[in-house]
């Protein structure tokens, strides 16, 4: 009980702590006042003609209620418009996060058992190397080869399926999380095989894959889940670079010079910090459930 | 015996350097290689003609509507009913005049080859009885019914060309360029500027050291300072710092940038300082969680038992002697999140968009691309990219490899 | 005829490879076990007492170092074969333990079951008693109930055991447990390795009485795998003493007791002396030399500790670090290898 209370208690003090860094940022915004469309806010659109503190203010005190405006960027109601965005953002992250995991725990589990073969190293060595490029130079890299190699620019409506799964590629390969995985997969596996109850497991004849297998869901939950927001952070730029629309498109247009929005911002913002609280919460609820021997 | 022997036959330098270089000299010799390479091209290139070119007559393809004010005043009439357009690119053909006057549909290509064919076909509203061309090479000419400009330049130069439409006698419509002319082999090709892209891909990289320096110096300073005391002396300091932690944890460091780089009217040096205050807090932590560590490690009572101020153990066995392996890698990390960070900026347009950078070389080249053109500058913005990285990764490999303890 | 002995082994041979050098784990090592019997392997820490038996029953943690010799289980020959993935650029690790695992899977956890010591990090962290038992009996169902099956190892209220996560019990308790859930796959060969190491007196005593019922009860062969002389001595019919990774005497359990201290290999000597010692209170001498596994044998693995070497005439001392000693019956039903008694 005292864990769950003390989990909330975080949660709400991060919360507001990021809410009260955006909104702060927001009123203080370097574009001048009058170009930023302010209606719907309490003060009105002569909002433009307060300082920066009153518009900090108004912001902080009506953050939700600014959801139930209309903005040009979302086109529509904001709250809507940003949950669509982030559910875009979110499929990318997770497809993302699966596609890791499925190639990182069947290598890493290969390299710690005993003789693993050169092409099984050397994999891990491409990993390795892969994942020492940021995201942003795959997507580049990806988006000439698509628009050179096959006459095809990413983003188009005509192939949407093509380029979320170019997103995916360029998510998988720029992010340090596959790395990670076949490294903590990889000493995680070789732990357990060490562990003496495994000899009981295999001398016993109890099925040796399922145990591993139970003894990986923590460590992999853990490193994909703390590893989440980074892969926001990467999903931000692939949709920026392959004009997809998400929480990507919705922050440079909220923030950019030609419709500043300082409400959609702080929508997306709240989005972003809904995803930090929903992954550290099932990280925690994750470790919780499989590792008993936490709660001794 | 025969190690006896081994050991007199070679001489003591030369074992001592070949320990040297297998024990992690190789990669930081290439590191600091590649890093002095990049700071001598960022020493000895920009006064060059690559960014003269580009401030004086180019602006960049994507302004956005704000900026148009200004561009708007600049591109206004200059003398009488001459009206001069200036080369342009995209999408803000509407700001150059008033569409009751005539203009040029598309600017004259500013860059030629030696021994290459140059063409050039006017295309203007209105009736035109005469062209004419002023500041040309001699090989180039223009036909003075169609306008078409054709010619194969002979000679390496820089040409003040000025296309003028008569259209009436009291009407002539003109256009001024700059046409450089030259013969280098351009590996990349050259940018829509004429510039060649290689080359801007190296300015480009070259400036982006200093930021990612400044970046590191105040994330991996300020986080160490922060990090060292809080672990050391416990208490509010650790409470806090695991809070501020987890606050920016919870927010995507991007977007923080985003915010900051709108607040601070693009000012490049602030993202510098911001971005390297997102970095502080996970060094403070890493740094924290080491000192912690060792605090309570049987050395750290015998320093204090031989009477060292807790000052030195934790400044110098501590932080020095145990953390600065752990440092170096952030430093390393530190500079690959910054360059990221400031090339993901100018990408989206949020720093200095009009300058030369990788961020707005990956712009352009993405634009290029869209529009069916090469993939040269995409490519040699990415490889300098990679360039980067690998030279902040050599070194921080090296470093630590010398640092290593030898087993 | 003489029946087929239930296990047996010849010229086993381990090597691992280490940073330092090929260890040399069991070095041809051969023995016997019929159906029914017991056996008694000592030796001190990293004599390969352990590794004989693990590396054939493919429990080696780390690549699997059996380089040569002969394993059968029953009919089931386990090594057979295996040398075809053992080629001039190395072992095929991988194909190695397949083949293996194979050969091993319808052996382990149904003819051969193995007790280990520190019980408690030996049983599924994360499974209560009754669930390793719900594991076992559906794959070897029986008449007997667990509660049954721990009550008869001595457990008063087995209804908590089987409630209990290991954590929950005592080290003694687990391994009595850990037992029950051995007998309950009915095996036919029990291999205990140092099951009472770690535990008080009173439990050692508990779990050596709850493994002497078991093998009374069901018929078991039995190795006892021990550095314990006197735990050894108490529980089985033959015991082989192992040194550097090779059998240096066996003997039979009543022979140890009569027969006198002159007559025995130097290391037996010396495990007899030290438990004398220990219950006469007396300071057991140290022996400051460890015999580094890595540097190849060259003669008696024993001969820079041995007690005996001095009292040899010269030439059979410099034959002891020479040439390593062959086995020979010293008299019936017992073998040494040692060029001091090899007269």
């Amino acid at each position: 009980m005292r864990v769950i209370a003390r989990e909330v208690v975080h949660v709400v003090a991060v919360a507001l702590l990021a809410l009260l860094l955006t909104s702060f940022a927001l009123g203080t915004l370097a574009i001048p006042a009058q170009e930023v469309s302010w209606s719907c806010v309490p003060l009105g659109p002569d909002a433009a003609q307060f300082g920066w503190v009153r518009r900090t203010m108004e912001l902080l005190s009506s953050g939700v209620t600014l959801g139930f405006c209309d903005s040009p960027i979302t086109r529509g109601a904001i709250i809507p418009g940003t949950i669509r965005a982030a559910g875009t953002t979110g499929l990318l992250v997770l497809l993302a996060s699966v596609c890791s995991t499925l190639i990182a725990v069947p290598l890493g589990m290969r390299l710690a058992m005993p003789g693993s073969s050169v092409a099984v190293r050397i994999t891990r060595t491409g990993i390795d190397a892969i994942s020492s490029l940021p995201v942003l130079v795959w997507c580049t890299l990806l988006f000439v080869v698509l628009a050179r190699g096959f006459g095809v620019i990413p983003g188009d409506a005509r192939h949407p399926y093509l380029t979320t799964a170019v997103a995916v590629l360029a998510l998988v390969s720029g992010d340090r999380l596959l790395a990670e995985l076949v490294q903590r997969v990889e000493s995680a596996t070789s732990d357990t095989l060490s562990e003496p109850y495994m000899r009981t497991v295999r001398a016993g004849g109890f099925g040796v894959r399922a145990h591993l297998a139970r003894s990986l869901v923590s460590p992999v939950a853990t490193a994909v889940l703390s590893r989440a927001m980074f892969l926001v952070s990467g999903a931000i730029i692939v949709e920026l670079i392959f004009d997809l629309p998400g929480l990507g498109s919705l922050i440079r247009q909220s923030l950019g010079r030609a419709t500043p929005d300082p409400k959609v911002a702080l929508a997306a913002t709240m989005a972003l910090i809904a995803f930090g609280t929903v992954f550290r919460a099932t990280r925690q609820s994750v470790v919780w459930l499989v590792d008993r021997r936490v709660h001794r | 015996m025969q190690t006896i022997t081994a050991t007199t036959v070679q001489p003591a330098h030369a074992a001592r350097t070949e320990r040297w270089w297998r024990r992690g000299g190789a990669p930081l010799w290439m590191g600091v290689t590649l890093l002095c390479a990049l700071s001598s091209v960022h020493l000895s290139l920009p006064a060059a003609d690559s960014s003269e070119n580009r401030s004086e007559n180019r602006q960049d393809f994507a302004l956005e509507p704000s900026h148009s004010s200004l561009l708007r005043s600049w591109l206004s009439p200059r003398s009488g009913t001459d009206y001069v357009c200036v080369a342009f690119v995209g999408s803000i053909d509407g700001d150059c005049a008033p569409t009751s006057t005539p203009r040029f549909a598309a600017p004259m290509r500013p860059i030629a080859r030696v021994g290459e064919g140059y063409r050039y076909a006017p295309s203007l509203t209105g009736r035109v009885v005469e062209w004419r061309m002023d500041g040309q090479p001699t090989t180039l000419s223009v036909h003075s019914a169609t306008g078409v400009v054709t010619g194969t330049p002979t000679q390496t130069g820089r040409f003040e060309i000025t296309l003028s439409a008569v259209q009436s006698p009291d009407s002539i419509v003109q256009q001024r360029i700059t046409l450089y002319v030259d013969d280098r082999t351009l590996w990349f090709g050259a940018d829509r500027f004429g510039d060649d892209i290689l080359r801007n891909a190296l300015v480009a990289v070259s400036r982006a050291l200093l930021p990612a320096w400044l970046t590191v110096c105040v994330g991996v300073v300020g986080g160490t300072l922060i990090g060292a005391f809080a672990g050391f002396y416990g208490g509010a300091a650790r409470r806090l710092l695991l809070v501020g932690v987890s606050a920016l944890q919870s927010v995507p460091g991007l977007l923080l940038v985003f915010i900051a780089a709108s607040a601070s009217d693009l000012d490049r040096w602030v993202m510098t300082t911001v971005v390297g205050l997102i970095l502080a807090p996970e060094v403070a932590l890493g740094v924290m969680q080491r000192v912690e560590s060792f605090r309570s490690r049987e050395f750290v009572d015998a320093a204090r038992e031989i009477g060292m101020p807790d000052r030195a153990i934790l400044w110098h066995e501590i932080v020095w002697l145990n953390g600065r392996d752990f440092l170096v890698q952030r430093v390393a990390n530190g500079l690959v999140f910054a360059t990221i960070m400031d090339i993901t900026l100018s990408y989206v347009g949020l720093l200095d968009s009009n300058t030369l950078s990788v961020g707005t070389m990956l712009r352009s080249g993405r634009a290029t691309l869209v529009g069916g053109g090469s993939s040269g500058e995409a490519v040699a913005a990415v490889l300098g990219i990679l360039m980067l990285v690998s030279t902040f990764m050599l070194l921080s490999r090296g470093v630590r490899a010398l640092w290593a303890r030898p087993r | 005829m003489m029946p087929q002995p239930l296990l047996s082994i010849a010229g086993l041979t381990t090597w691992f490879e280490s940073p330092q050098g090929t260890v040399r784990a069991v070095d041809d090592v051969s023995l016997t076990l019929d159906a029914g019997h017991t056996l008694g392997v000592v030796g001190e820490s990293g004599s390969g007492k352990t590794q004989t038996f693990f590396s054939i029953l493919g429990l080696s943690s780390g690549a699997p170092g059996v380089v040569a010799g002969r394993a059968r289980f029953g009919t089931v020959d386990l090594l057979d074969g295996l040398e075809r993935f053992v080629g001039p650029r190395g072992k095929d690790v991988h194909a190695w333990n397949r083949v293996h695992q194979q050969r091993l899977a319808p052996i382990l956890g149904a003819d051969a079951a193995l007790l280990f010591q520190d019980p408690k990090r030996s049983l599924i962290p994360y499974w209560t008693i009754g669930r390793h038992f719900t594991d076992v009996l559906r794959r070897r169902p029986t008449e007997q109930r667990p509660a049954d099956l721990l009550d008869s190892l001595g457990f008063r209220d087995a209804t908590r055991i089987l409630a209990a996560y290991p954590h929950q019990l005592s080290g003694g308790e687990a391994q009595r447990a850990l037992l029950g859930i051995t007998m309950a796959m009915q095996p036919r060969l029990l291999i205990a390795d140092e099951p009472t190491t770690g535990l008080d007196t009173i439990n050692q005593a508990r779990v050596l009485e709850a493994l002497r019922q078991a093998h009374d009860g069901q018929q078991l062969a039995m190795v006892l795998i021990s550095h314990d002389l006197a735990v050894v001595d108490c529980m089985v019919d033959d015991i082989v003493v192992m040194f550097a990774g090779r059998v240096v005497e066996r003997i039979s359990a009543s022979q140890l007791r009569t027969v006198p201290d002159s007559q025995l290999h130097p290391y037996t000597r010396a495990l007899r002396a030290s438990q004398r010692t220990r219950a006469a209170g007396h300071p057991i001498s140290t022996e400051a030399y460890k015999t580094p596994l890595t540097r190849a044998p060259k003669g008696c693995a024993y001969h820079l500790r041995c007690a005996l070497r001095p009292l040899l005439p010269v030439s059979t001392q410099q034959q002891c670090a020479t040439e390593a000693p062959p086995e020979h019956i010293a008299s019936p039903g017992r073998s040494q290898a040692c060029w001091g008694q090899h007269v």
